[in-house]
């Protein structure tokens, strides 16, 4: 059985990834580029985080992990995406239970909505298809739609469980 | 693909030189935030470990194939596309695996080929997503996250379902 084996390589090689990311985005956070990039996408994050704070560097952190996920780079997207999580943490008083946002942004990642799916391609490419990239509309179309739908489940269950985010 | 090849390196350069115009010390960030990426690695590492172990029990198991043969009654669609779905919110790998099987028997461009890439092109390991983004920061109660996710892998598999049949011809 090598799976004990094979989870520490990929666990390394994850390493590599999130310090590489995660400090570069230490890096646009210092320069003040999470800063401006959170006050920009705000109009659209304040419909999808209500409960967010305005002026927090979070919405930065937060597009740039959707913005990585569109680009189909799911492995920077991960890093991105912790960050998020860490901030929202901060804001809930540091409390070891999930907060709405944080539900959000996890099936908003669940869903995954990709709009250059690169390994899909090459992948189909290396299995000789004839027209690899004709997939995308397809992908592109299918994930639309499933980010509408995980927007709406996420709404639908914070309203069946509002009652147990108050007072905890 | 030419594209992609360019996107992290442009990104990376143009970080850098917004960086050196803010006269910001890329060096000291960068390793305050590797820091960071190092200490998110190391607390994942338990989560992922114990996933991808239970993972590879499971799949060595003849149970997934009993379980399968059982969910399609209806035979409407075949078994290699159930396994796919059923993969795909748990693991990566597995899925993808799942899917060059689907390649080499059906080709990439037959009908399988086109629904089996758009099912893993569509959506993102659910499980993996909670356990690494949760475990990394030490979130215990996750709430409604799992029955959501849930929910949403199987609406995503049924949008798919319908995207590919109308488009496909």
């Amino acid at each position: 059985m090598s799976a004990p084996q094979d989870s520490i390589s990929i666990i390394l090689n994850l390493t590599g990834l999130y310090i590489l990311w995660s400090g570069l985005l230490r890096i646009a956070k210092d320069s003040g580029l999470i800063d401006v990039f959170a006050k920009r996408i705000y109009f659209i994050t304040k419909f999808l985080f209500p409960e967010l704070p305005k002026d927090h560097d979070v919405h930065g952190y937060i597009a740039s992990n959707i913005a990585a996920n569109i680009l189909g780079l799911g492995s920077v997207a991960t890093p991105l995406g912790i960050k998020s999580i860490e901030e929202m943490k901060k804001i809930n008083n540091n409390k070891d239970t999930a907060s709405r946002s944080m539900i959000t942004l996890i099936l908003l990642n669940s869903s995954c909505l990709t709009l250059l799916p690169t390994t899909i391609i090459s992948l189909r490419k290396i299995y000789g298809s004839n027209e690899p990239s004709n997939v995308m509309p397809y992908i592109i179309i299918s994930t639309i739609l499933s980010t509408i739908c995980a927007l709406i489940i996420d709404r639908i269950f914070y309203r069946i469980n509002k009652n147990k985010f108050i007072g905890k | 693909m030419s594209i992609t090849v360019y996107v992290i390196p442009v990104l990376i350069l143009c970080l850098m030189v917004y960086a050196l115009y803010k006269k910001v010390n890329a060096y000291d960030s960068f390793i305050k935030g590797a820091k960071e990426g190092a200490k998110y690695a190391f607390e994942i590492l338990p989560y992922i470990a114990s996933m991808i172990i239970a993972t590879a029990v499971f799949k060595s198991s003849d149970f997934l194939n009993t379980l399968v043969s059982f969910l399609n009654f209806a035979q409407k669609i075949n078994l290699d596309i159930l396994t796919l779905m059923f993969f795909k919110p748990i693991s990566g790998t597995a899925s993808l695996a799942v899917l060059t099987e689907i390649f080499k028997t059906y080709g990439p461009d037959s009908y399988t080929g086109y629904f089996a890439s758009t099912i893993q092109g569509s959506t993102d390991t659910t499980l993996y997503i909670i356990t690494v983004y949760f475990g990394a920061v030490g979130i215990k109660d996750i709430k409604y996250a799992l029955k959501a996710g849930i929910l949403v892998d199987i609406m995503s598999f049924i949008i798919t379902f319908f995207v590919v049949r109308y488009l496909f011809f």
